[in-house]
């Protein structure tokens, strides 16, 4: 039994607190190597839900895509103390000093169908006493040609305020997708 | 509307052994999103759940776990338990409140008293003992037909200084 106090909301007050809300939608339109957003409302949502969807290249050359955090609003994007976990099909991707959080689609290319789809959760992006931490799961292929599950963890070992997420192309070469972010509102 | 992610209950304690977050399944889902934030542990260790129905929280041996715990610094492992009075889902190895992170629980059929209980969970959090990222990825199972009503969260060791749980239905 509870030895402290536990408290507990309903579906149907004054607030809807656990509400999943979406905050923004962008659109890569394979101009771009970049897909920056700056607006999280980190001080309104403790946990982020990021959807990717049909991440291709516009080319044949296969790139990688990653993120990267900010603690500026955009200006500059951290490029070190992060840390990833991750399973592709059967080999342990890991290391304990990277310079970007996730991996989106580790080699996309603009093959027909072979888009590279994920979903990733991100928590206490705006607690500035906290670490940045995420999850992943998705499919991709690999250099457009070998399909692939992964799924993993990554932090950002800093306690500060995040208040942007960037997708980059490591290789610096336009793509395409769809990118949603949503919250979960507190209250 | 179908298709929906629809909120259904918080809960949260502080100084708490256990936490029971009750009637938070019914007839009107099959599916059940659960999302763990901003927990804080006093002792380093895994994190549990059990089910529970009107003849309280099930403590007896019907459950199964397997999970695959990923971290930064050294080889995968997979664990796994038959036959266990819980369900391990979360390890939570450090226990500074700078090094918490979260978990997303997914519960099928809690309700269905003709259906064993399904779980499958994604999680991360930080070891402080080897500076090191930790996520776990893992199923389990309730073996057992059971009309369950909620479920109960408590860690291997010592107290939540802190737990706040959400949960959803998908409609």
């Amino acid at each position: 039994m509870p030895i402290g106090q536990a408290k507990f909301g309903l579906l149907g007050g004054v607030v809807d607190p656990g509400k999943l809300e979406l905050i923004e939608t962008k659109v890569a339109d394979g101009t771009g190597t970049i897909l920056d957003f700056t607006d999280l409302q980190e001080s309104t949502y403790n946990v982020h839900f990021m959807t990717i969807n049909n991440l291709q290249g516009i080319d044949s050359t296969a790139s990688p895509v990653y993120t990267r955090l900010s603690n500026d609003g955009g200006s500059t994007y951290e490029t070190s103390n992060y840390q990833r976990a991750h399973l592709l099909n059967t080999f342990e991707s890991k290391t304990t000093s990277s310079n970007y959080l996730n991996t989106i689609g580790p080699g996309i290319t603009n093959k027909t169908g072979r888009s590279s789809n994920c979903y990733i959760y991100f928590y206490n992006l705006g607690d500035s006493s906290k670490y940045s931490f995420a999850t992943e799961q998705g499919t991709a292929w690999t250099d457009g040609l070998a399909y692939q599950m992964q799924f993993g963890s990554s932090v950002y070992t800093v306690a500060e305020t995040i208040n942007a997420i960037r997708l980059y192309n490591a290789s610096s070469r336009q793509f395409t997708g769809d990118v949603s972010l949503y919250g979960i509102a507190e209250s | 509307m179908a298709g929906s992610l629809e909120f259904i209950k918080s809960a949260s304690g502080t100084s708490v052994s256990t936490l029971d977050v009750t009637d938070c399944f019914s007839a009107d889902y099959d599916v059940y999103k659960i999302v763990t934030s901003k927990v804080d542990l006093v002792s380093n260790g895994y994190q549990r759940i059990r089910f529970i129905s009107s003849g309280g929280v099930d403590s007896s041996s019907v459950y199964d776990t397997a999970f695959l715990e990923l971290t930064a610094y050294t080889g995968f492992s997979s664990i796994r338990f038959t036959n266990d009075d819980k369900i391990y889902y979360w390890n939570y190895s450090g226990n500074a409140s700078s090094h918490i992170g979260g978990s997303v629980l997914y519960v099928f059929n809690p309700y269905d008293s003709s259906s064993y209980t399904f779980v499958q969970h994604q999680t991360v959090s930080y070891e402080n003992a080897n500076n090191s990222l930790r996520g776990d990825k893992g199923i389990g199972v309730q073996k057992t037909a059971v009309q369950n009503t909620g479920i109960n969260f408590f860690p291997m060791t010592g107290n939540y200084d802190n737990i706040e749980v959400k949960v959803y239905g998908v409609k």
